[in-house]
C-alpha cells in the first residue's frame, strides 16, 4: 500500500520541525472540515461555480502535505465545478472526504509516533 | 526584503511566512486581497507574493493596483499559482506580476525567484539614484544657463534706446536658454552711434559664449579705440567707426580654427547723425532692410564673407545717405528662415512684406508688430533659431 502522504518530503517541507507540522496539521483540522462542508451543500444544490472555491482552497491545503491521493480527489471536484460536469459529483465528494480523513488519520499516527 | 503575503489558505500562508522569516525577511501575512491593499497603502513593501484566487480582491485586482499606484520605489511581485493553471499565470504576469510561483512552493525555488527579485530591486534602486543625480545635475545646469541667459541679456541695450535723438528698437529671442544672436547700439562721440547685430554659427552654450566674447570685445574697442585696433588704425580712423576696419581686426582676431569652427555673420554700421550718412559692413550677414517712406522696402547692397572664416578675408565699406523718416532695420536669418507648419520659408519677400505693413507704427511698435506676425505665421510650429532684429528710425 502506498504512502498517503510522502513523509520524506513533508519533513523536508517543514525543516524536520515536529512541532511546526503539528501546527499545520492543527490548520488542517481546523480548516477542513468547513471546506467539506460547502463542497458538500454545492454538491447538493448542483452549483457548480460554489463548488470551485472551497475545491480549490481544499486542494491547495493538501498539497502542502504532500498528499497527492488526496489533493488529486480535491482537483477532480474543483474540475468538476469549472466545467459543470455535476453528474459523478457525489462520488467525487465521497471520494475526497474519504482522502482527506485517511490523510488527517495518518498525519495525526505519523505525529504520535514521532513524538514518542 | 519587507515581504507582503497574501493567501487565504491558511497553511500555505504559514508555509511562506516561516520560510521567509526563517532566510531573514520581514514579514507580513494577511489572508486576502483587501487586507493585502490596505497593508500595502500603509508601509512600503519590497516583495508581495500574492495568491490569484482570493476573496474579496483578487490576485490580478491587487497587482494591478499596486502597479497603478506611486510607490516609492519598484514592488516586486510573485504570483502564486496552481501548477496547471496556466491561464491565470499568463493573466497575471500580463497584469504586471513579475514572476510566478507553483503551489505547493518548493523552498529553492522560492529562494532563487526572490533572489531575482532582490536584484531587480537593488537595479532599480541604483537606478532611481541615478536618475535623483541626473535631476539634480540637471537642475544644477539649468541654474547656471539661466544665470548665464541673464548675463547675456545684461549686454543688450536698453529696451528702448533713444540715442543722439535715433530712436531705436529691438527684439531679441535665443531658440534655447542661450543665443548665438546679439546686438547692441551705442554712440561713439556726440554725432555718430554704433551698431551691430551678430549671429554665430551654431546654437547653445559654446555659440553664446562667443557672442557675449565678441559683445564685450565690440564694447571695449568703443570704449578704447582706436588703441584695441593697433597702431596702424590711422590717427583719423578710430576703430568702432570704420565698420570694414572693425570686421577685419575681428576676422583677425576670431579665426574659427581657434573657436571650435565657429565663425559669425555680421552687420555692423556707423550712423552720422547730422547728415544722415550710414557706413555699414555686411560679413555674410542679410542685408538689413531700408524702409523708405512711400516706397517699398528694399535690402541695402554690399555683401562679404563671414568674420573667423578666412584668414585673409577682406571686407569692404558701404555707404548711404538716409532721408529724414526713413527706417532701418538689421536682422538674423532666424526670421527669414523661419519656417510654418507647411515647411515654407518666410524668405526675405515675406519679412519685408512685415515691414511694409508694419510702417504706419511708431519703431517700437513696428518691430513689436513684426515679430508678433512672424510668430502667427510660424504657428503652431515654434522659431528654430534665434530671432534677432534691430530697427532705427531717422528722426524729420
Amino acid at each position: 500500500m502506498s504512502e498517503v502522504f510522502d513523509q520524506q518530503a513533508l519533513m523536508e517541507r517543514v525543516d524536520g520541525d515536529l512541532e511546526f507540522l503539528e501546527e499545520t496539521v492543527e490548520m488542517l483540522d481546523e480548516d477542513c472540515p468547513d471546506l467539506l462542508r460547502q463542497i458538500q451543500e454545492a454538491a447538493a444544490r448542483v452549483d457548480a461555480e460554489g463548488l470551485v472555491g472551497p475545491a480549490h482552497t481544499l486542494k491547495g491545503m493538501l498539497a502542502n502535505f504532500c498528499a497527492t491521493a488526496a489533493e488529486t480527489a480535491a482537483r477532480d471536484v474543483e474540475m468538476m465545478g469549472r466545467e459543470n460536469r455535476m453528474v459523478d459529483v457525489e462520488a467525487a465528494v465521497t471520494a475526497l472526504e474519504n482522502e482527506t480523513r485517511g490523510l488527517r488519520d495518518a498525519l495525526h499516527e505519523f505525529l504520535e509516533a514521532a513524538q514518542r | 526584503m519587507k515581504i507582503l503575503v497574501a493567501e487565504d489558505e491558511r497553511v500555505t500562508r504559514r508555509l511562506l511566512e516561516r520560510q521567509l522569516e526563517h532566510w531573514g525577511h520581514d514579514v507580513l501575512a494577511v489572508e486576502d486581497g483587501a487586507q493585502a491593499w490596505n497593508q500595502f497603502q500603509q508601509e512600503p513593501f519590497d516583495v508581495v507574493v500574492t495568491d490569484w484566487d482570493m476573496p474579496h480582491v483578487d490576485g490580478r485586482e491587487l497587482i494591478q493596483r499596486i502597479r497603478a499606484c506611486d510607490s516609492a520605489g519598484y514592488v516586486y511581485l510573485i504570483m502564486l499559482t496552481g501548477r496547471s493553471e496556466t491561464t491565470d499565470l499568463v493573466a497575471g504576469m500580463e497584469a504586471g506580476a513579475d514572476d510566478f510561483l507553483a503551489k505547493p512552493f518548493d523552498r529553492n525555488e522560492l529562494r532563487v525567484r526572490l533572489r531575482a527579485g532582490e536584484r531587480i530591486i537593488q537595479l532599480e534602486r541604483n537606478l532611481a539614484a541615478r536618475n535623483q543625480e541626473l535631476l539634480k545635475a540637471n537642475e544644477r545646469m539649468k541654474g547656471d544657463l539661466e544665470a548665464a541667459a541673464e548675463m547675456q541679456r545684461a549686454l543688450l541695450p536698453e529696451s528702448l534706446s533713444d540715442v543722439l535723438g535715433v530712436h531705436f528698437a529691438w527684439h531679441y529671442e535665443p531658440c534655447d536658454e542661450l543665443g548665438g544672436d546679439i546686438l547692441n547700439v551705442f554712440a561713439l562721440d556726440d554725432q555718430r552711434v554704433a551698431m551691430y547685430l551678430l549671429d554665430v554659427s551654431g546654437h547653445g552654450v559654446p555659440a553664446a559664449l562667443l557672442s557675449v566674447t565678441l559683445s564685450r570685445v565690440l564694447a571695449a574697442r568703443h570704449a578704447a579705440s582706436p588703441a584695441c585696433l593697433g597702431p596702424d588704425a590711422g590717427p583719423h580712423v578710430s576703430g568702432a567707426q570704420a565698420p570694414a576696419l572693425v570686421a577685419g581686426r575681428l576676422n583677425q582676431q576670431f579665426p574659427m580654427t581657434s573657436n571650435n569652427g565657429r565663425y559669425f555673420t555680421m552687420a555692423y554700421a556707423v550712423l552720422e547723425t547730422d547728415s544722415g550718412c550710414l557706413r555699414y559692413v555686411l560679413a555674410g550677414h542679410p542685408a538689413p532692410i531700408l524702409m523708405r517712406q512711400g516706397l517699398c522696402p528694399q535690402p541695402l547692397t554690399g555683401g562679404g564673407l563671414p568674420v573667423g572664416m578666412f584668414d585673409d578675408a577682406e571686407y569692404e565699406e558701404h555707404r548711404i545717405q538716409l532721408r529724414p523718416g526713413d527706417r532701418l532695420y538689421f536682422y538674423s536669418d532666424g526670421i527669414t528662415e523661419a519656417r510654418n507648419e507647411q515647411d515654407a520659408m518666410l524668405d526675405t519677400e515675406g519679412f519685408m512684406k512685415f515691414i511694409e505693413e508694419s510702417c504706419e507704427h511708431s519703431i517700437q511698435e513696428s518691430v513689436a508688430n513684426v515679430i508678433r506676425r512672424l510668430r502667427r505665421w510660424c504657428e503652431p510650429v515654434s522659431l528654430a533659431d534665434d530671432v534677432s532684429l534691430l530697427a532705427f528710425e531717422l528722426p524729420g
